[in-house]
């Protein structure tokens, strides 16, 4: 189809969803969302406007990032859009008779509008709690759009971005990119800019990008919730860096355990294939492209880079030593560009809107936006985009409206089981990868555990490490049996027995500078960052055989 | 710009690019630990022990798999390098039984640790049969470590015996990987490994024995593993060699180099000279010929009437001249065996050449062009075997001098047959003269291998009292038949102006390609009897 049929075809159908005349439905059907009980509201729904003889069009949206109020149902009706939380099956009956039937909006119930400005005194999303300190830029179509529907991604300025770097010179694009001062989101921060351009540069036949989708650390749901709500978005990132650096192969790696990510994917993979968005001389040009999915098996450990690249190949997923760097000597030999989800979804942002643009958010050395899946004991959990640079205050207490039933905050674990536990003391600092880093914990993709008074802190550090020692690839000895042992000892301490803290941190150092892998130079840090911050709590454990959480049992 | 210039703990070295910090350590002799590296293997970075400092890099380093760069500072011996190496070597020595290297008996015990054992190997501290060549027990020396603060954590796997010539106790593995990357890099890729975190361990597919996963028992997993975990049934039981001898393996034309050690003059095992050429015959099937002694006879038969009488040598060549003086030299046949040496092949030319015997041919011993081929053929120069068995049914020839495999069904109407053979044809009916030789490994001698290229048979075991090379005895054929005598000049001569011709030869064996036979004696891997536990 030509593009500017598509377009208005696109448009069309998006502008349609607000027809005064019409009336929409959408469910907020991610994973999130389906946990909650989606479908059989879903269900209740499809009864109700069946009992009612309404014509109603049922859409289903991905996670808009509210997910302590799903599940989560929008109703459009005189072109407005208004979101109503937890609506469990029994209120289904009420919501369509009173707000379709009965013209009643339902005021207590409802989340906001959707849109610019307040309607009949329901303020707008926007300026919900959890919503308001957000900038949106990965997650601008999240929760918003019909995922696997192309027109809906195009009416909202999908694939103008592919359309204007295919006009330009690979360095171009590479200049916009550097200028954002974008970083890998996925964990390290490496400048995405200089990543392409270094493959770019590389003198190879054969050249491959590679969606990392292999979110694996728990209490982190960022790239499930973009590969399910907005496919299209990482799609179009992956096909810009493609012709970026050369390449004419790309691949997007999703773990195992996400399939609704997989199913969106896949169908939205088929959809780019049918409209040539995908494939041959792509809007003309010359331009060949082809993406593939492939789905993990199940470690965590390909989640880093040279794992992931094995997995692909077929081979058991275990990381290698670098150098060689992927960019030199990746994917089948060839030179290879691995961008996380997340980074892969903002692309085409800044192509539309400059680096400048990108880099006015945050702070110089951390720019743009990032989204984290707040979790634990705060009151709004959910999955939420802030500027780079705020603290973690503001996340906590403004955007996730403090701790739950007026509990005393202790700490926030982010960066999952490869980042540290933050006290108190770090609420104010500014959430970047250096101050991070310096307080010894990582970035990571975004997973951030909010923990109260009830949570004991070695418990919480022996979960983590848990976790990274039954995931270690088991490759190096460090790693594989640092882990253990040290798992070994918290398993003393939580049982009020005599153990040696210094040795604790020592062997927590060998394992940090002797493994292989990020997975092991990382798998200490929520030992060590807790040793560094919450020191008296494992001394209390020792000494006084005293658990003040009383978790452990002592 | 071929060559670079590095320091390696302030010294100044000149070296080619593209080298690993531990191989240009290694060239100029600066010990850097390792337990997974293994020369010729792909770099693992694995057991993390080569790890070496960078000047202005933060971090550390695995020497094995960092390229050296111009101007590079490497530090290997540092304070925080060595704590760190202990560090990481007393974890690894937590997952392996260890009280052999600490304990304070440890000085006195050591020279009484490998013997002949015959008691379950878990008795007293005696778990691993490594026998002092354990490559852990030399790590803990250069590392320097002197304690444990960690108590051993044993994994109670159970000892897989079900395979044959060797036994796996993973009880025993660190995970280095070596078996593993040889098996992918010049094996058959069979074993890998499996399961994750302190769960992992090496396996074949679905856990199933090497027998069932296509297992070619090339051995070479037994001969990279640094600690007892792979340990070839055989040697077990041996005790540790005192002597290594470089020999050649006698069962097929690669010629594969191999080592053999050896314990008060008994074979113990048989080791690749290079990783690269070994098989099974190889590694495991050299130790059967020296075993096959129940079968040895040491002196000459002759056969009067129906039973044989031990002669003397000089009386057996005399009586075997007699019997063939009776024929006209072409009545008799002579077929050399592809499975001699070139300086047997010379005697036995000789020989022929003063018998005037014109009816010349080799023998191939087996499925696969045998060990010699080469040299035995541009030796012989022979005809066409099938040419003598033509012969033979049209009563041309009657006699015949033979040194290996025999097809007894070709030889009806033979009325005189001279053996030369290592071992005593059971099964053979028509015999007049049987000469007892030695085997390969208990004379010296040449041979050309497919490529043509010169391999050497030593001397590796005492020959039973009595016997001779096969040289020997077509000397003495040669000294009763009066000058002038084939010295081992002549031969040297004789074959300084050879021109061996190659042959083409699979590029890889299989357990399938060939028989595994020498000299009439051959082995099967996969009989019961050969499945010592």
């Amino acid at each position: 189809m030509e593009w500017e049929k598509l377009l208005k075809n696109s448009k069309k159908e998006w502008e349609g969803l607000f027809d005064k005349n019409k009336i929409t439905i959408m469910v907020g059907s991610a994973s999130c969302g389906k946990a909650a009980g989606i479908e059989e509201v879903k269900k209740e729904i499809e009864k109700e406007v069946k009992k009612h003889k309404i014509t109603a069009k049922i859409i289903e949206v991905g996670c808009i990032g509210l997910c302590y109020l799903e599940p989560i149902v929008d109703i459009i009706k005189d072109g407005i859009r208004i979101s109503y939380g937890n609506i469990t099956p029994n209120k289904v009956n009420k919501l369509i008779t009173e707000t379709i039937l009965h013209n009643n909006l339902l005021k207590s119930w409802t989340i906001g509008v959707v849109g610019k400005k307040p309607y009949r005194g329901i303020p707008t999303l926007d300026s919900h709690p959890m919503m308001r300190k957000q900038i949106r830029i990965a997650l601008k179509n999240c929760g918003y759009i019909e995922p696997t529907n192309l027109y809906h991604y195009i009416a909202r300025d999908g694939f103008k971005a592919l359309r204007r770097v295919l006009k330009m010179s690979n360095q171009q694009v590479i200049n916009i990119i550097k200028s954002s001062k974008l970083r890998g989101r996925g964990g390290a921060g490496f400048p995405t800019g200089k990543k392409w351009e270094l493959c770019y540069k590389v003198k190879k036949k054969e050249k491959y990008v590679i969606c990392n989708g292999d979110e694996g650390d728990p209490g982190a749901f960022m790239d499930r919730s973009l590969l399910e709500g907005d496919p299209y978005s990482v799609l179009e990132g992956l096909i810009i860096a493609g012709y970026t650096i050369g390449a004419k192969e790309g691949y997007v790696y999703v773990r195992e355990e996400y399939p609704l990510a997989i199913q969106r994917v896949t169908k939205a993979i088929e959809t780019l294939k049918t409209y040539n968005l995908l494939g041959k001389n792509i809007f003309n040009s010359n331009f060949t492209f082809t993406i593939h999915l492939k789905q993990g098996a199940g470690a965590f450990v390909c989640g880093e880079e040279t794992a992931l690249l094995s997995s692909l190949e077929g081979r058991r997923g275990e990381p290698k030593p670098r150098p060689p760097y992927p960019v030199d000597k990746g994917f089948r030999g060839g030179g290879t560009v691995i961008n996380n989800v997340e980074t892969l979804s903002v692309i085409p942002s800044i192509i539309l809107k400059g680096g400048k643009w990108f880099s006015s958010y945050g702070i110089t050395t951390s720019t743009g936006t990032k989204t984290f899946a707040l979790a634990g004991k705060v009151k709004r959990r959910g999955l939420i985009e802030v500027p780079m640079g705020i603290t973690l205050r503001e996340i906590i207490y403004e955007v996730g409206g403090g701790i739950l039933e007026g509990k005393k905050f202790k700490a926030v674990q982010t960066g999952g089981p490869s980042g540290g536990c933050l006290g108190e003391e770090m609420l104010d600092k500014s959430i970047d990868y250096e101050s991070l880093q310096r307080a010894g914990s990582i970035m990571g993709s975004g997973g951030m555990i909010v923990m109260d008074e009830t949570s004991c802190i070695v418990d919480v550090a022996h979960y983590f490490l848990s976790f990274t020692q039954k995931e270690s690839c088991g490759k190096c000895s460090p790693c594989r049996i640092g882990t253990r042992r040290l798992k070994e000892m918290l398993e003393e301490i939580k049982k009020g027995k005599k153990v040696d803290l210094n040795k604790v941190e020592e062997l927590a150092n060998t394992i940090k500078l002797g493994s292989l892998c990020g997975l092991g130079r990382t798998a200490p840090n929520p030992v060590i960052s807790t040793l560094k911050n919450f020191r008296k709590e494992y001394v209390e454990h020792i000494e006084e055989k005293k658990c003040k959480a009383g978790v452990c049992g002592i | 710009m071929r060559y670079i210039e590095i320091k390696v703990n302030n010294l100044k070295i000149r070296t080619p690019k593209k080298r690993t910090i531990l191989e240009v350590c290694k060239k100029v002799n600066i010990k850097i630990p390792t337990l997974c590296d293994y020369p010729g293997l792909p770099p693992y970075g694995g057991c993390r022990l080569c790890i070496v400092e960078i000047e202005g890099k933060e971090g550390v380093f695995t020497a094995c798999t960092t390229q050296v760069e111009e101007g590079m500072n490497i530090k290997t011996n540092t304070k925080r390098i060595k704590e760190l190496r202990k560090n990481i070597l007393e974890l690894i020595l937590s997952d392996h039984p260890h009280t052999c290297m600490f304990c304070e008996e440890k000085e006195s015990c050591t020279p009484y640790q490998y013997s002949i054992r015959k008691v379950g190997i878990t008795t007293g501290c005696k778990f691993c049969p490594k026998d002092g060549k354990c490559s852990l027990v030399k790590v803990v020396e250069e590392v320097g470590l002197k304690e444990m603060s960690f108590p051993t954590n044993y994994k109670n796997l159970s000892p897989q015996n079900i395979d044959p010539f060797f036994s796996r106790d993973y009880n025993l593995c660190i995970l280095c990987g070596r078996c593993v990357r040889v098996c992918e890099e010049l094996g058959e890729g069979v074993i890998g490994f499996g399961w994750r975190g302190d769960k992992l361990r090496v396996t074949t597919s679905f856990d199933k024995p090497l027998q069932d996963s296509g297992c070619e028992f090339c051995g070479r997993c037994v001969e990279v593993c640094p600690v007892g975990a792979i340990v070839e049934k055989r040697g077990k039981w041996y005790g540790v060699g005192d002597k290594k001898v470089k020999t050649t393996c006698p069962y097929c034309s690669m010629g594969c180099e191999v080592l053999i050690n050896l314990k008060e003059g008994k074979i113990v095992n048989t080791q690749p000279y290079r990783l690269k050429e070994i098989c099974l015959r190889g590694k495991f099937g050299i130790n059967y010929i020296a075993e096959n002694s129940h079968t040895r006879i040491t002196t000459p038969l002759v056969k009067v009437g129906n039973t044989f009488k031990p002669l003397s040598w000089e009386s057996a060549v005399k009586e075997a001249i007699r019997r063939l003086k009776k024929y006209k030299p072409e009545e008799i046949g002579f077929i050399a065996s592809t499975q001699w040496s070139n300086e047997d092949s010379v005697g036995f030319k000789v020989l022929a050449e003063r018998l005037g015997v014109k009816n010349l041919c080799t023998k191939e011993e087996n499925e696969l062009p045998s060990v010699n081929w080469v040299g035995v053929n541009s030796i012989i120069k022979g005809g066409n075997e099938n040419e003598i068995y033509k012969k033979i049914t049209q009563k041309k020839i009657k006699a015949l001098y033979v040194g290996g495999k025999i097809d007894q069904d070709k030889l009806k109407g033979v009325e005189l047959l001279l053996l030369n053979s290592p071992f005593y044809p059971n099964s053979l009916k028509i015999m007049h003269l049987f000469f007892p030789v030695k085997t390969f490994l208990e004379t010296q001698g040449t041979i050309f291998n497919h490529e043509t290229k010169l391999r050497y048979w030593r001397k590796v075991l005492l020959p039973p009292s009595g016997v001779k090379s096969d040289l020997d005895v077509f000397n003495l054929f040669l000294s009763q038949l009066g000058p002038p005598l084939l010295s081992s000049k002549d031969i040297k001569i004789y074959l300084s102006h050879l021109k061996p011709f190659s042959i083409s030869f699979p590029a890889k064996l299989s357990l399938s390609s060939g028989n595994y036979s020498y000299r009439g004696f051959s082995f099967s891997p996969f009989l019961k009897s050969v499945n010592i536990l």
